[in-house]
């Protein structure tokens, strides 16, 4: 709890890719350190198919300061891909201002070149020898993105959340994970201001969703 | 208030955890299931807290037929129980919620409403099983129908499952759905006394008077664990004041009509709704479940849009809050009911409309939940 918290009006999120990567283990430590760590009010929901590996596997959040009535997503403000089939599925979902991360390891087509990537299999595998920690490594680089999450959050979150023996593993994961995101990645994303006079946007969409009726 | 609040414990949780939580904070020391998607997590957090407890019991049947078996069992030898389930096992437990509410036998059942008829959708949402909740059991019987749209929700209405259950003793089904059931959210973790907890009423006279089907104030006859020196003989056959099979007309016709009773004196107390922005709606939206998400923020929407749009969230289900719904439906121009089925509650909106205001109906049954806009362009 903080009272130093940016406000934020419906920040729409989507980690996905295959079964098996740990997406939905992503989501929810995200959603555990925005939820109990910071002051915001989060929906996690989840998508996935009947298989155990290798189907389509998606972790959605909804991160607001006020309460939030429509629990999933509409458009989303950060996609991040692990699987090229994720980004050919959801990058249309993306607003227009909004960030596409992918892993450039597993992704070779994106749909426009404004996007950022990092080798997040890669840098688990070789740098840490743990293909495992791949989900653990991006949300270290998403939570470097994010202007609104503080890194020990989501650090304590994943230390309340993991058993002792794979626990140290997981930290040099994320900390590898947001070290190389703030070299190479650049500036956290900007965030839309709720109170700039906004709303515009909203009803906007708004009108994009009913046209698409 | 001089003294310092004590931080309250928080957890990030899933709707089917927050059950969980609810029924261990209502009493609950009993649970049997047979797991099934998307309810599974109601069972293995069970299996994981209930032995935890000094007198907790965990079971997993060998079906859902066996489950509600066990359930009323350890309700009847004066556990609070409760299992949980989905639309297939939900099916196979039908002939048992009837035997509970005709021996009185309070339980709680969760179905976790998925898409389709049959095996359906297993990972999807649906809210197909509303009339089967009322009706799905055979013969005139009286049952509680309840909801929850959010995680907090899921767990405040299984606490209210399981008090209602065990008021009027009668058999309570709180029915979620697979996006309830399956998202996260903040929920803080109740304390001691965060919730008023009724157990059922016991038996105060000599169990040489004790009469156990015998008419009281409130037509709820107190029920005794058994093993305690009271003995009551149970069966599914009509039955006498003592319990005993009979088939005579004005012994037969007072149990109905007692078990009826005991919930229609109560409507005020067990019909709960949630009235948002309602005072002065010319258009209605009346939903439950994840639809009631959706409904909310599209009646935000159109208020912004200047649209005098409101919201009724129906908490109880059935008995059908008809009171509360007449009442707007006399104001109201334009009443829309969204449900992820062919149109279930909008047939009980039909009903108590008589002409009053236009009823519209938005149904949606390919597993995905109605979006706010579908909802907005309704009422806009």
């Amino acid at each position: 709890m903080n009272g130093h918290d940016m406000v934020l009006s419906r920040y729409e999120i989507r980690l996905s890719g295959l079964g098996g990567q740990g997406i939905l283990t992503m989501g929810r430590l995200l959603g555990q350190a925005l939820a109990l760590h910071h002051d915001y009010y989060v929906t996690q929901t989840q998508s996935y198919g009947p298989e155990a590996r290798g189907g389509a596997s998606r972790a959605d959040l909804v991160v607001s300061s006020e309460p939030i009535s429509y629990p999933k997503t509409e458009y989303l403000d950060l996609l991040v891909a692990l699987s090229q089939e994720a980004v050919g599925s959801y990058a249309h979902y993306l607003k227009p201002r909004g960030t596409l991360v992918v892993d450039t390891g597993l992704v070779r087509q994106t749909p426009s070149n404004v996007f950022l990537g990092l080798p997040f299999t890669a840098l688990a595998t070789d740098g840490l020898g743990v293909p495992q920690a791949t989900n653990v490594v991006a949300l270290g680089a998403v939570a470097w993105l994010l202007p609104f999450a503080r890194p020990e959050a989501v650090r304590k979150s994943l230390k309340a959340a993991l058993p002792d023996k794979i626990r140290a593993v997981n930290i040099k994961a994320f900390n590898l994970g947001y070290s190389e995101a703030k070299k190479r990645l650049g500036e956290p994303v900007a965030v839309p201001d709720p109170t700039a006079g906004g709303g515009d946007d909203e009803r906007m969409e708004l009108c994009n969703i009913m046209a698409d009726d | 208030m001089s003294q310092v609040r004590k931080k309250r414990r928080e957890a990030f949780l899933l709707g089917n955890e927050a059950v969980v939580e609810g029924a261990l904070a209502a009493g609950c020391t009993f649970y049997a299931g047979y797991p099934i998607t998307p309810s599974t997590e109601i069972m293995e957090t069970m299996a994981r807290r209930l032995p935890q407890l000094p007198d907790g019991v965990f079971l997993q049947m060998e079906d859902e037929i066996a489950s509600m078996g066990a359930v009323i069992g350890a309700s009847l030898a004066g556990r609070k129980a409760m299992t949980a389930t989905s639309g297939p096992g939900f099916s196979l437990m039908q002939e048992q919620i009837g035997y509970a509410a005709m021996t009185e036998t309070p339980l709680v059942l969760v179905d976790v409403m998925r898409g389709g008829a049959s095996t359906g959708l297993p990972t999807s949402p649906g809210q197909g099983d509303v009339q089967q909740a009322r009706w799905g059991s055979h013969g005139d019987h009286p049952i509680l129908v309840l909801s929850a749209a959010d995680v907090p929700e899921c767990l405040e209405m299984t606490v209210t499952a399981f008090n209602f259950a065990e008021k009027y003793r009668t058999p309570v089904v709180l029915l979620l759905d697979e996006i309830t059931a399956h998202t996260r959210e903040k929920v803080s973790l109740p304390e001691p006394g965060d919730f008023e907890v009724f157990s059922r009423p016991v038996p105060t006279m000599p169990p040489e008077w004790y009469k156990p089907y015998e008419e009281t104030l409130r037509g709820v006859p107190p029920m005794p664990p058994l093993g305690t020196g009271y003995r009551f003989h149970v069966t599914g056959l009509s039955h006498d004041l003592l319990g005993f099979p009979t088939s005579r007309p004005e012994e037969v016709a007072a149990l109905v009509e007692r078990q009826f009773r005991k919930i229609d004196r109560f409507f005020h107390d067990v019909q709960l709704v949630e009235h948002v922005m309602t005072e002065d709606a010319e258009a209605l939206v009346i939903a439950y479940g994840c639809v009631a998400r959706s409904a909310r923020l599209a009646v935000r929407q159109a208020r912004e849009a200047g649209v005098r749009a409101g919201l009724l969230v129906l908490k109880t289900l059935f008995p059908f809050p008809r009171s509360h719904v007449e009442k707007l439906l006399r104001s109201c121009r334009l009443a829309v009911v969204p449900e992820l089925n062919v149109g279930q509650i909008s047939r009980e909106v039909k009903r108590v409309n008589e002409g009053y205001a236009a009823v519209r109906t938005i149904n949606r049954v390919d597993g995905q939940i109605i979006a706010p806009a579908q909802i907005l362009k309704e009422i806009a």
